[in-house]
């Protein structure tokens, strides 16, 4: 062995390090990102652009794949690669707000619950736990039923139900870090409740935060197309991928094409993005490391 | 620790009540006016008036709250739109055959799932692990809806190995008629011996079981081996090493016995999970359980359906969530501490 | 010959080097401490003593020497009949040491068995024995460990490295996690294990006070380094490390064997 630095290296050389010796981080973060790209750069990868909307072509209906079809047609003549690949930006943005909102809205209320405790807490986390109580995608499933069926109720009837799992994770963080003795001696000496919560709290919830929101994408991507599946997300021509293979089911026997390529795309995101959600996981785990 | 277990059982009350609360509201958002919903959009205003008194709608929205309590712990669950029969009846035809599936869905889950999360946890970071740890990965993030079309393509269509809808055999049911116990086909024809009907419904059980089993499988086969590895890393497990116990026994004798305890928690976790998926699963297979029962309250817009099935499974995951509370104190003595 | 002798030790993760010991010995009848930072590669040494350090995912090379015996690259059945019969440990969480769904008494006696005790009861005896000689009932064998308190737990400890009639005893920062009043009580046995049945104890602590007053010897370690080995009052009169001085000046008084400092 070489002579070798002997002393702590920095957090972020450490995580840097992790990084590179984990295949699942990579691979997933790749699939990530070809995902994000594909969506920002639909129009110029997709060879019909128009199929993506409400172009029909009566003639060209249930091709099978070709060279100039690569994954053939559907019932009403429309590509489906292209179909597909404008599909990217439909679920990623439902994802991405879905997220959003259940952040801005559960983030402040765990904030709440955890730093004030007492009856605030109480109110907060009894709340919580009655839809916590219901499966995600029951609860999903319940509040979309009620709602005309499109991409925004979609969006709000996962968002209903998503939220509670972040209050309960700053909950989680945030009381444990108001009980450290040092939180109790930062309000003796007068320092305000908001810079403790920002200063303090924050930080420390950062990094579960980050890995529950990579692993949550995969999950709700998978819950909206089975909404759309369903019938009550998005509706035609949109081209949402749970909602093509929905529409491809009565030809499935077939006309395979039709069903295969959207779901694979489903499968290849989620895929993506929960290697990703795992492997930081593994990375960001502070349980990792090991008494020297 | 009976201190304890009350505190649970009082909140697991408490929330069954908030979501029998929510589950109402729920069918209270819906745009539109139920009673016109029931009557049809060509009834006389009279008959809709009839109908508004009938389901209680004219009353203050509290009185509502109270009366449907009152109907869900006296056994009216409100009748369902497209059924015209009462909701708890068709819950109670269409959960046995969703209780089947999901119990056989588990089963398989559970004999994939441990022996593979196991292998990856003794074999940690080698290729082993690692394919186990994309598998259960891939598990998780399967479109069940799309597995269930694939599977019926590969598996009927192309190789004919297995049937493709239903619980069994129509022809077979017929030849060999099956006396009805537990609603539970393979259950019914198990103990009455009937092993034709037997033969059929096993067959007929496999692939939505399969489907259905994929996210389970995932999930405790990462939980296994995420629970031995924290186990094996503790304290009490590095003593026992130092005191010379050979790495079986550590593992086996040792470690084991405390790995168990966040596994069965999942299990039970995963039940009511399960039981939501078959919805996506139930419809392509023409299984006549819950999960279809629901697709085709929610393509009805059936609302009281909707939020029966709804508080039922909720019932069921409070009161799984507390069957596991109650496991955990009984293997787990640290718990008692709390 | 010592009893232990450790020559050019070197763990490192990965391609991270954690300790690099050039020297360290305990004799028989001695009391070695090792102190130092959180991080300064402390406990990876104890455990590459016991031969475990490959199953927190380290690497070894260099020699220990146990009464002669090379450890490093002796296969695991030889290691295991090493491990609980001539080498002992203590931990630094009594509470944490013990598996919480067996009894005390359990680990105990299975232990004995394995290290041929003999029969049951003469397990039993010699663990009756080993327990009145930490001044604790034999009674409390039938109890959980969280129902006893950590000082207990730790007397439980050493007291199965006494009846496995151990010759070397490794013991990562026993106290620290003790009331002082405790504390006393459990550095006082050790005095006695090495008293009465003269054997090596290997004393891992990052309180140079305790280390002071209990150790013969003292080992100071830096980032995986042993920067001063000597006796102990002569470590503490005189140091030669700068980072010895920083460490001592850090501590506001010493008293060694009635000499203060």
């Amino acid at each position: 062995m070489t002579e070798t630095v002997l002393s702590a290296p920095s957090r972020s050389s450490l995580i840097w390090r992790r990084v590179r010796e984990n295949p699942l981080v990579a691979a997933g973060g790749a699939v990530a990102v070809v995902i994000v790209v594909v969506a920002i750069l639909a129009p110029l990868l997709a060879p019909y652009p128009a199929d993506a909307g409400s172009a029909t072509h009566p003639l060209s209906v249930l091709l099978p794949p070709s060279a100039s079809h690569w994954f053939g047609t559907d019932q009403v003549g429309r590509d489906i690669f292209s179909r597909v690949v404008y599909g990217a930006r439909v679920s990623p943005v439902i994802a991405f707000f879905v997220i959003l909102i259940s952040c801005a809205v559960g983030i402040p209320l765990g904030l709440a619950a955890g730093f004030f405790g007492g009856f605030i807490d109480e109110a907060i986390m009894r709340v919580t736990d009655v839809f916590l109580a219901f499966p995600a995608l029951l609860l999903a499933l319940a509040f979309a039923s009620v709602l005309p069926p499109s991409l925004t109720s979609t969006t709000l009837a996962i968002t209903i139900a998503w939220w509670p799992w972040y209050t309960r994770l700053i909950r989680g963080q945030a009381a444990s870090v108001a009980a450290r003795p040092y939180v109790e001696s930062c309000r003796a000496l007068g320092i305000s409740r908001m810079r403790i919560i920002f200063r303090h709290i924050l930080p420390n919830a950062v990094t579960p935060l980050i890995v529950q929101i990579s692993l949550d994408v995969g999950g709700v991507i998978l819950t909206a197309s089975a909404l759309s599946f369903l019938g009550l997300g998005a509706q035609d021509p949109t081209p949402d991928w749970g909602l093509m293979v929905s529409q491809g089911q009565s030809y499935f026997t077939t006309q395979w094409w039709l069903v295969t390529f959207p779901g694979l795309a489903i499968l290849i995101t989620a895929l993506g993005f929960n290697m990703l959600g795992d492997g930081l996981r593994d990375i960001l785990d502070p349980r990792r490391t090991v008494r020297i | 620790m009976t201190r304890y277990l009350t505190q649970r059982v009082l909140l697991a009350i408490g929330v069954v009540a908030g979501v029998v609360v929510l589950t109402f509201l729920i069918a209270r958002i819906v745009p539109g006016d139920p009673a016109v919903a029931w009557s049809g959009p060509h009834a006389p205003a009279s008959e809709i008036a009839q109908v508004r008194r009938q389901l209680g709608l004219d009353r203050p929205v509290w009185v509502q709250i109270g009366k449907y309590f009152e109907g869900v712990f006296t056994g009216n669950w409100g009748t369902s739109i497209h059924t015209h029969r009462p909701v708890l009846s068709d819950l109670r035809k269409a959960v046995p055959a969703s209780l089947e599936l999901v119990i056989a869905a588990l089963l398989i889950a559970v004999a994939i799932g441990v022996p593979l999360g196991l292998l990856s946890a003794a074999k940690r970071d080698r290729p082993v692990d690692q394919a186990v740890r994309v598998g259960s990965i891939l598990g998780v993030s399967m479109p069940l809806f799309w597995m269930a079309l694939i599977f019926q393509m590969v598996f009927f269509q192309k190789l004919h190995v297995l049937p493709v809808t239903g619980e069994y055999d129509p022809n077979v049911a017929f030849a060999h008629p099956l006396r009805t116990y537990t609603g539970m086909p393979v259950i019914d024809a198990l103990i009455t011996g009937n092993w034709p009907m037997l033969e059929s419904s096993l067959s007929h059980l496999i692939m939505p079981a399969v489907v259905v089993a994929a996210y389970p499988a995932g999930v405790i086969a990462r939980m296994v081996r995420a629970s031995v590895l924290d186990t094996l890393g503790e304290t009490h497990v590095q003593m026992v090493r130092a005191l010379g116990f050979s790495e079986r026994s550590v593992f086996a004798r040792f470690a084991m016995k405390l790995a168990w305890s966040p596994v069965a928690t999942v299990i039970a976790l995963v039940f009511a999970y399960s039981l939501v998926n078959t919805f996506l699963v139930e419809s392509i297979f023409d299984w006549p359980g819950l999960g279809n029962y629901a697709a085709a309250s929610i393509a009805s817009l059936d609302t009281p359906a909707i939020t029966g099935v709804t508080l039922f499974i909720a019932i069921v995951y409070v009161v799984a969530n507390l069957a596991v509370d109650v496991t955990q104190v009984l293997l787990d003595p640290r718990i008692k501490l709390q | 010959m010592s009893l232990l002798e450790i020559c050019g030790l070197r763990i490192a993760f990965g391609e991270r080097l954690v300790v690099d010991m050039d020297r360290l010995e305990v004799d028989r009848a001695q009391i070695v401490g090792l102190a130092g930072e959180s991080g300064s590669g402390k406990s990876m040494t104890t455990m590459a003593v016991l031969g475990l350090a490959d199953t927190m995912g380290a690497r070894v090379e260099g020699s220990i020497r146990l009464d002669g015996q090379e450890l490093i690259g002796l296969p695991q059945h030889a290691l295991r009949e090493i491990r609980g019969r001539r080498v002992a440990m203590i931990f630094q969480s009594p509470g944490l040491a013990f598996n919480p769904v067996f009894r005390v008494g359990k680990i105990f006696l299975q232990a004995l068995e394995l290290h041929g005790a003999g029969s049951r009861s003469e397990a039993e005896e010699r663990a009756a024995a080993a327990l009145r000689s930490v001044y604790l009932s034999p009674e409390l064998l039938n109890r959980y460990p969280w129902q006893l308190s950590g000082g207990q737990l730790q007397r439980i400890s050493i007291a199965i490295a006494l009846a496995l009639r151990c010759d070397l005893l490794i013991a990562d920062e026993p106290t620290s996690a003790l009331d002082v009043t405790v504390q006393g009580d459990v550095l006082e046995l050790l005095r006695g294990l090495r008293e009465e049945r003269e054997i090596g104890i290997l004393f891992i602590s990052h309180d140079l006070a305790v280390v002071a007053e209990l150790c013969d010897q003292v080992a100071i370690m830096r980032s995986g380094r042993v920067v001063e080995f000597g006796p102990t009052d002569q470590v503490i009169a005189d140091p030669q490390d700068a980072y010895t001085r920083e460490l001592l000046a850090a501590v506001p008084k010493i008293v060694y064997r009635g000499v203060s400092r």
